[in-house]
């Protein structure tokens, strides 16, 4: 089932202490903005992925990925609409409408990405003010979010 | 070598000369650390009377010294770190770079509810910038390093590094080498480079516009851009508003400054930036204390908003153009592209006659001398007249703060120091203590209020003991002024809990701690003291009653419009 009514913010950011969360966290709350679900996993050495869904229409969500975007820490934000989760168990699709990665099972630790995992699926706009300065001469700031093509993206290794 | 000493050479190697604080338990080590510094004179440590005043005189030494090198303050951890919470989240709103160091509980308390434990990086999380928690003595140098850059390099701003103690006692044996570069991952500066096709729109809005105005932040100030604002000024024939902080980067006789708009901002600022076609924002972000009615402002004129911080254009205000960058780099590429095109057409000069209109209508307004008692416009007036062009001002924050921003001229950019976005009362005073020991060769004054200095005047004994001579002018009415009006201009005469006693006697205050103290009666009197308090080398405090009914005027009622500023008193219509 395509997530209508929800955005998913990916974020990465380099890990130095767990005040990470806190500190994207805190650009949620700061802004009254709920989030309906958070997954974090972690790509390499110190890089975490976090994916966080928020309610799609909310007014200041364009603000977010603005303070996000340069939040000491954070290296890419990018903004995921009308996504789908797929949910997969010992290789075999479990649940291709789940609405939110949250709900993985595990019965010990020697699952890999094939077997134990999530796909989302969506349409991709990124925020990222660092690489939009990296690009400043090819690209005008506005508008902030540029659609881009539909990607597929691996929640990647699920350690229980 | 142990921690502490590592953290003290590290804040050598970063030039650090001066650190404002008071010890504790968990922060001595670095205090003895410290000593042979403080003996040979290579660092000076100023006590002062409360966290908060550290952190706040820490922020007036970064901004007398232009934003480019960091003030440092020093606390204790649980009470002394949070003491400092409020000076570290006023440097915050206003962008000033102060590095917070601050001792923490031994590592194997942590998380137990220790004497004096407290989350401090929790708590500086979203008044700072960065906040760093060091958990290993061999992090301390690299710690040191980002923090400078983190705090002086895109958007300056605060950095809090929080130590346990058995951190800074521990020792190393292996030599680690301070850092030639920064090593903060997830973090660039903003660029300064202009893209070149914004100035190409930008430059066609100009060129087209008849009646353009020119909004200065404080970004102006960051980027030393006063010289290519007032050149462009004069190419375009457009008039100059500011933003309460950015008055500090325009000289206020240049004939096309307005003065600052919004809220308590000049009448004749607000009207014309109503009436231009064009405004031409450098280094504002549009607050709501500034913009007051954003539909209103943004409707029938184009908006080219310039800002370093990119994530700021358009954020607050829909804009036609943004251009991302320094400013002063923008202004001087906008200038090369329009030298040859300028628009100087009878319509400009009937824009410019316009403005000039509008002032000296203002004007006639504002200085009028009914009522009783001596004028604040008046007063702001002698003290400019009494003072070097060069003096360093700072101010608390209530009525004094407002007629400060209406009336006082600010002569040289980087002189006017104020708590603009976090509105602190009891910034001012610790604040001048700052900006006097960054620019020991400057007279500064602290205009202040009897209710936002009784805040942070303690630090009087700071000033006396530390021998750093200040003036502090009291607008003493013996009430929170500004709150005071509100209640009784648009909350129907109900006054409450606002107006204070007869205590204290600010003359009697100053001499218990060692100060000079006047009452200044007159104007003459006020140039007279002043002149004395200058060539004095102790803190003298010139108390000035004013009467507890004068209003800080131009106001717009609370979530009303630029356009239904109240210029005049109407308790008297």
């Amino acid at each position: 089932m395509i997530q209508e009514e929800h955005s998913v913010i990916k974020v990465l950011a380099y890990y130095r202490d767990p005040g990470v969360i806190e500190r994207i966290n805190s650009q949620f709350r700061k802004l009254w903005i709920d989030v309906i679900w958070f997954y974090a996993i972690s790509k390499e050495k110190d890089l975490y992925e976090f994916y966080i869904a928020i309610p799609k229409n909310h007014k200041n969500k364009e603000i977010l990925l603005r303070n996000l975007s340069k939040t000491v820490d954070v290296e890419y934000v990018e903004l995921i609409e009308k996504y789908k989760v797929y949910i997969f168990f010992y290789g075999k699709l479990r649940d291709k409408n789940a609405r939110s990665p949250l709900i993985i099972e595990l019965s010990n630790n020697n699952f890999t990405e094939e077997q134990v995992g999530g796909v989302i699926e969506g349409e991709k706009f990124f925020s990222n003010i660092h690489k939009i300065k990296d690009l400043f001469q090819e690209v005008t700031f506005f508008p902030l979010i540029i659609p881009e093509e539909k990607i597929r993206m691996s929640w990647g290794e699920v350690i229980g | 070598m142990n921690g502490a000493k590592l953290l003290v050479n590290s804040l050598k190697m970063e030039g650090v000369k001066v650190i404002f604080g008071i010890p504790g338990l968990a922060n001595m080590p670095f205090y003895d650390a410290m000593l042979e510094e403080l003996e040979r004179g290579e660092i000076r440590h100023v006590l002062m009377a409360h966290e908060e005043g550290a952190a706040h005189a820490a922020d007036g030494y970064a901004r007398a010294l232009g934003l480019k090198v960091p003030g440092v303050c020093t606390a204790t951890s649980g009470p002394g770190a949070t003491n400092l919470v409020t000076g570290i989240a006023t440097a915050y709103m206003d962008s000033s770079p102060v590095i917070a160091i601050t001792g923490q509980v031994v590592r194997n308390s942590i998380g137990k509810m220790a004497f004096q434990e407290v989350d401090t990086p929790g708590i500086m999380y979203p008044v700072t910038k960065y906040t760093y928690s060091i958990k290993k003595t061999s992090e301390i140098p690299e710690v040191v390093k980002n923090s400078f850059y983190i705090a002086t390099t895109g958007r300056p701003g605060p950095v809090a590094i929080d130590i346990p103690r058995d951190v800074q006692l521990e020792e190393i044996k292996d030599e680690i080498k301070y850092p030639e570069k920064p090593t903060v991952k997830g973090y660039r500066p903003f660029k300064e480079e202009v893209n070149l096709e914004d100035i190409k729109k930008a430059v066609k809005i100009i060129i087209s516009s008849s009646k353009p105005i020119i909004l200065v932040g404080t970004g102006a100030l960051w980027s030393s851009a006063t010289e290519s604002i007032i050149k462009l000024s004069q190419l375009i024939m457009a008039p100059i508003v500011s933003t309460l902080p950015g008055k500090a980067a325009i000289p206020h006789d240049y004939p096309l400054y307005l003065g600052p708009m919004g809220n308590y901002g000049r009448a004749e600022a607000n009207k014309a930036i109503l009436e231009s076609d064009l405004v031409i924002a450098i280094g504002s972000r549009f607050s709501d204390r500034t913009i007051v009615s954003y539909d209103e402002v943004k409707k029938d004129r184009k908006i080219v908003q310039i800002n370093i911080d990119s994530t700021d254009l358009g954020k607050n205000m829909g804009i036609d153009v943004g251009i991302a960058g320094d400013a002063r780099k923008a202004v001087d590429l906008i200038l090369e592209a329009i030298k040859k095109e300028a628009n100087k057409s009878d319509s400009k000069l009937e824009w410019i006659k316009r403005v000039k209109e509008l002032k000296s209508y203002y004007e006639s307004i504002y200085f009028a001398e009914e009522g009783k008692g001596l004028k604040p416009w008046k007063i702001m007036k002698t003290i400019r007249n009494s003072i070097p062009r060069n003096a360093i001002i700072t101010t608390g924050v209530g009525q004094h703060q407002m007629w400060a921003e209406t009336f006082f001229d600010v002569l040289e950019p980087g002189t006017f120091i104020s708590s603009t976005g976090l509105g602190t009362m009891g910034f001012g005073f610790p604040a001048a203590l700052g900006a006097k020991l960054a620019r020991p060769d400057r007279v500064v004054i602290d205009l202040d209020g009897d209710g936002s200095f009784l805040m942070t005047g303690t630090n009087l004994a700071t000033s006396i003991n530390e021998e750093i001579p200040v003036t502090v002018v009291i607008f003493d009415n013996r009430t929170l002024g500004l709150v005071r009006q509100v209640q009784d201009l648009f909350q129907n005469k109900r006054i409450v809990g606002t107006d204070y006693g007869n205590s204290p006697d600010f003359v009697k205050f100053a001499k218990a701690f060692g100060a000079e103290g006047f009452e200044a009666k007159s104007y003459e009197e006020i140039e007279r003291f002043l002149k004395q308090a200058i060539s004095s080398e102790v803190t003298t405090i010139i108390r000035i009653p004013i009467d507890r009914e004068e209003l800080a005027l131009p106001t717009t009622p609370p979530g009303r419009k630029l356009s239904e500023v109240v210029v005049s008193d109407p308790r008297r219509a």
